[in-house]
């Protein structure tokens, strides 16, 4: 993974999403395009992470 | 360094196939050579993506290039250098240079890309690049590489997507609602129902002495007309068995007398004998049938009894269907007994430990499975039986023998036919014996027979008749006499405190009402029985989402992920609801993340490319376009423009505080202290773009590559200015040796070399002579760079 170009769009992504206004209708998550570009689609590691995230916002 | 080329494209590109090994090489030659393709080719070779911004150009080359050989040689470090690229299986998009480029050999050994990067490094400066060119450059090559990772990304993303959806599924998220509510509803319905049934319980008590009332009272004006008739058909039928005997009598005398012994004589007698015996079986059956069909209230004629134990039998059939549905334990003991059965078999065969199943990817042997079975079987013996399910195990009960009582009328019935035909049959062969014998038979004997004949059938119908009238008389009030049933009405009627006339309106009005509360008691078992078979798929879907999120290989993952919040089959239901409801909640939440990474990050790169577009158009920024982004381009540009080389350059030495693409300018304070600000465009004047080439020529550094070469491209224009020789003196005492080991000038052909040789003929000079040779040849030419040229 050319980590270079990860934390480039992930720059870019969080100035976006910091300025992004509450009538954004999509904004993507910096983070989790960190997460996916690291990890093969085969791992559920990306998706293991978003699920216990959810669960622990609800808690 | 000497660079050769070696490449077939098609569809029009054309590639210059060798740049000599000079230290300050002049590359002169046609438009449309591939002059400026073989600089691009070189920076591809040494890792530079010149096509970051340049899509189309990019697809139309990895289309049409077709393989290419370039190689390098007269160089430091090696003999030579050697790339084979395989353009058609490059990346659609133009993404950073990696190990798709082709392949790499050093004096002929196979090497890594890396290896070649600390060979040569090749940059190209064009001529050409303004300041706001270069920021609009800079902008756009951020946009591509967004749309790069958005294209690498969506499969990937897609596929987790399809996963959580799969997940969501599993979840049985249409059993939730009916999980909760079916219990509710079935509650309040069985509440409504016995509330009903007590309506319809107090309905027929109140039915039932109005009903006696009525038959009384029919009783009382029928009674004396039916004992009247009995009394007639009982005279009537001793009349008829005298009258019987006496013509018996008669007949025995005739045939004593006038016959002698024959065969058909003996045979008539024989049929007489079996015409006694059949019309007694005849009255028998009949009897019988007509008491069966008191009995169970039902028709005694074989059509309507068909059609009525075919009702019955689908009435009955739909109460164990309800059964079964409510309660599987009897349906599930008889398979677990079977199976029981069968496993026994295979212990005492010996093959207790080989394995009967697969389950969740786990062996199950037969002793597992027969170890299981036995104890599912003393647990659904134990299995209590709930207050509808004891109902219905009642109504099935008293369907079932309603059905074998309609059976065994309906046997009686098809015995009492049966005696018919065989009685009718008997006496159409006695009618034939007496024509055969007509001919030497006395006449009376005939009239005799036919007369006999006659009464007995008579009889048969007496009978009956008098059997109904008992049975009319039976129903009407039993053997008591009229008075005695007046009396019993009188008393009903006071205590209904009703008079004779009022009790058939009466009785009307309550069974309509009887009809409507069974009406309404049908619906309501209905709809329990609906609500029963929702609840029990309701069930069914929840027992095999848990059981599947608990054990399947397929979810240890999610096991894993939640650690303790998994639904698990040995948790109350309520519980897993509620863990299966988070979980629900929480693949939403992950499956919305998921699209909105998906769907937004192309509309950023379009958002990045709007800000290229409207800075190299000079127009201002799209209000759509994020002002973060447009605060984190400034922030980054500055930083990019923050070099010794271009402060010196273009800003007096002064400090940079900042760009603002909103007005496309560039502010910095100066050495005196005074803030300056000035639009982009004023960086774009001769004088500027000159100073800013040397001060990116300057910015290019020191590089760890053993071999650097600066290609300069898109020069017409100094050639035109007369700065050519600027720019040549400033890499000669600036650039070459210090900043790099080469530096190749790439020109536009400047003048018509082979006519000014033609022209010339023999006074032509050499110089002249090779670049007519070379552009006739080749369109370009490539020689040492000569300062007066």
């Amino acid at each position: 993974v050319p980590l270079e170009e990860v934390s480039r769009v992930k720059q870019l992504l969080t100035a976006f999403a910091e300025a992004a206004g509450a009538d954004e209708a999509v904004v993507p998550d910096p983070t989790l395009f960190d997460l996916a570009a690291e990890h093969d689609e085969r791992d559920h590691r990306v998706l293991a992470t978003l699920i216990a995230d959810a669960l622990s916002d609800q808690r | 360094m000497r660079f050769q080329i070696s490449a077939n494209p098609g569809r029009g590109i054309r590639v210059i196939p060798e740049i000599p090994a000079f230290d300050l090489c002049h590359v002169e030659g046609r438009n449309g050579v591939g002059k400026s393709l073989a600089l691009r080719l070189l920076e591809l070779c040494s890792g530079v993506q010149p096509y970051a911004n340049a899509v189309a150009e990019w697809r139309s080359l990895r289309e049409s290039l077709g393989s290419v050989i370039v190689t390098a040689t007269s160089l430091v470090g090696a003999e030579r250098l050697e790339w084979e690229l395989t353009p058609n299986e490059w990346p659609k998009r133009p993404e950073r240079v990696d190990d798709w480029l082709g392949q790499v050999t050093v004096d002929g050994e196979p090497q890594s890309l890396d290896r070649a990067y600390g060979l040569l490094r090749f940059s190209r400066i064009a001529g050409d690049e303004t300041l706001t060119r270069t920021i609009a450059r800079q902008v756009q090559t951020n946009a591509e590489l967004v749309y790069t990772w958005a294209e690498r990304l969506s499969p990937v993303l897609s596929n987790w997507d399809v996963e959580l959806r799969n997940l969501s599924n599993e979840l049985a998220v249409d059993a939730w609602d009916d999980l909760e509510r079916a219990p509710l509803r079935i509650e309040e319905l069985g509440e409504e129902l016995a509330s009903r049934e007590r309506e319809y319980e107090a309905l027929v008590g109140e039915l039932a002495p109005l009903r006696r009332a009525l038959q009384l009272r029919r009783a009382c004006e029928e009674v004396p007309a039916l004992d009247e008739r009995a009394v007639s058909a009982a005279a009537e039928l001793v009349e008829n068995e005298q009258r019987q005997q006496e013509l018996e009598a008669r007949r025995s005398e005739l045939l004593t007398e006038a016959m002698t012994a024959g065969r058909a004589r003996d045979r008539l007698d024989e049929m007489e004998r079996l015409i006694t015996h059949r019309t007694k079986r005849v009255r028998n059956a009949s009897l019988r049938a007509t008491e069966l069909a008191a009995a169970s209230k039902a028709p005694s004629t074989a059509p309507e009894l068909t059609a009525l134990i075919e009702t019955e039998g689908r009435h009955r059939d739909a109460l164990v269907l309800e059964r079964t549905r409510l309660d599987a334990t009897p349906a599930l003991r008889t398979v677990a007994e079977r199976l029981a059965e069968d496993l026994d078999q295979a212990l005492d065969r010996g093959l207790a430990n080989e394995v009967v199943a697969v389950v969740d990817n786990r062996e199950v042997t037969v002793h597992q499975l027969a170890d299981g079975v036995e104890r599912q079987l003393e647990a659904l013996s134990k299995q209590p039986v709930d207050e509808r399910t004891a109902e219905l195990d009642a109504e099935v009960g008293k369907s079932t023998a309603h059905l074998q009582a309609l059976s065994e009328l309906a046997d009686a019935v098809r015995r009492a036919d049966r005696a018919r035909e065989l009685l009718d049959e008997a006496r159409r062969e006695q009618q034939s014996l007496q024509e055969e014998l007509a001919a030497d038979a006395p006449k009376e004997y005939a009239a005799l027979a036919s007369a006999l004949s006659e009464l007995r059938e008579d009889e048969l119908h007496l009978r009956e008749t008098v059997q109904q009238l008992e049975r009319d008389r039976e129903a009407l009030g039993g053997r008591r006499a009229v008075e005695e049933i007046r009396a019993e009405l009188s008393e009903l009627l006071r205590e209904l405190d009703l008079n004779v006339d009022e009790v058939a309106p009466r009785i009307r009005v309550l069974e309509e009402d009887e009809a409507a509360a069974n009406h309404e008691l049908e619906r309501l078992r209905d709809d329990l029985a609906s609500e029963g078979e929702t609840l029990a798929a309701a069930r069914a879907a929840f027992r095999r989402a848990i059981a599947a999120l608990a054990r399947s290989a397929h979810w240890e993952w999610l096991r894993q992920a939640i650690n303790g919040a998994a639904p698990d089959p040995s948790l109350d239901v309520q519980v897993n609801l509620e863990r299966l409801r988070a979980l629900g909640t929480a693949v939403d939440h992950a499956a919305e993340r998921l699209n909105n990474l998906r769907n937004g990050l192309p509309g950023v790169g379009r958002q990045i490319e709007e800000l290229a577009n409207a800075i190299d158009s000079r127009s201002s920024v799209p209000a759509r376009v994020s002002a973060g982004l447009v605060r984190h381009f400034e922030r980054e540009l500055l930083s990019a423009f923050d070099q010794p080389e271009l402060r010196t350059a273009l800003f007096n030495r002064g400090q940079l505080s900042r760009i603002d693409l909103d007005q496309m300018t560039i502010s910095w304070t100066a050495a005196g202290g005074d803030l300056r600000t000035r639009p982009f465009e004023a960086f774009s004047s001769g004088e500027r773009v000159f100073a800013y080439t040397r001060a990116r020529l300057e910015a290019l550094g020191a590089t760890p590559a053993q071999n650097h070469v600066v290609a300069l491209d898109e020069f017409g224009a100094y050639v035109a200015r007369d700065r050519l020789d600027e720019l040549v003196r400033f890499v000669e005492h600036r650039v070459l040796g210090e900043l790099a080991t080469q530096v190749v000038i790439v020109l536009p052909l400047a003048r018509d070399y082979v006519r000014e040789r033609e022209r010339a003929g023999d006074s032509a000079d050499s110089v002249l002579k090779d670049r007519a040779r070379a552009i006739l040849q080749q369109g370009y030419f490539a020689e040492p760079f000569i300062a007066s040229a």
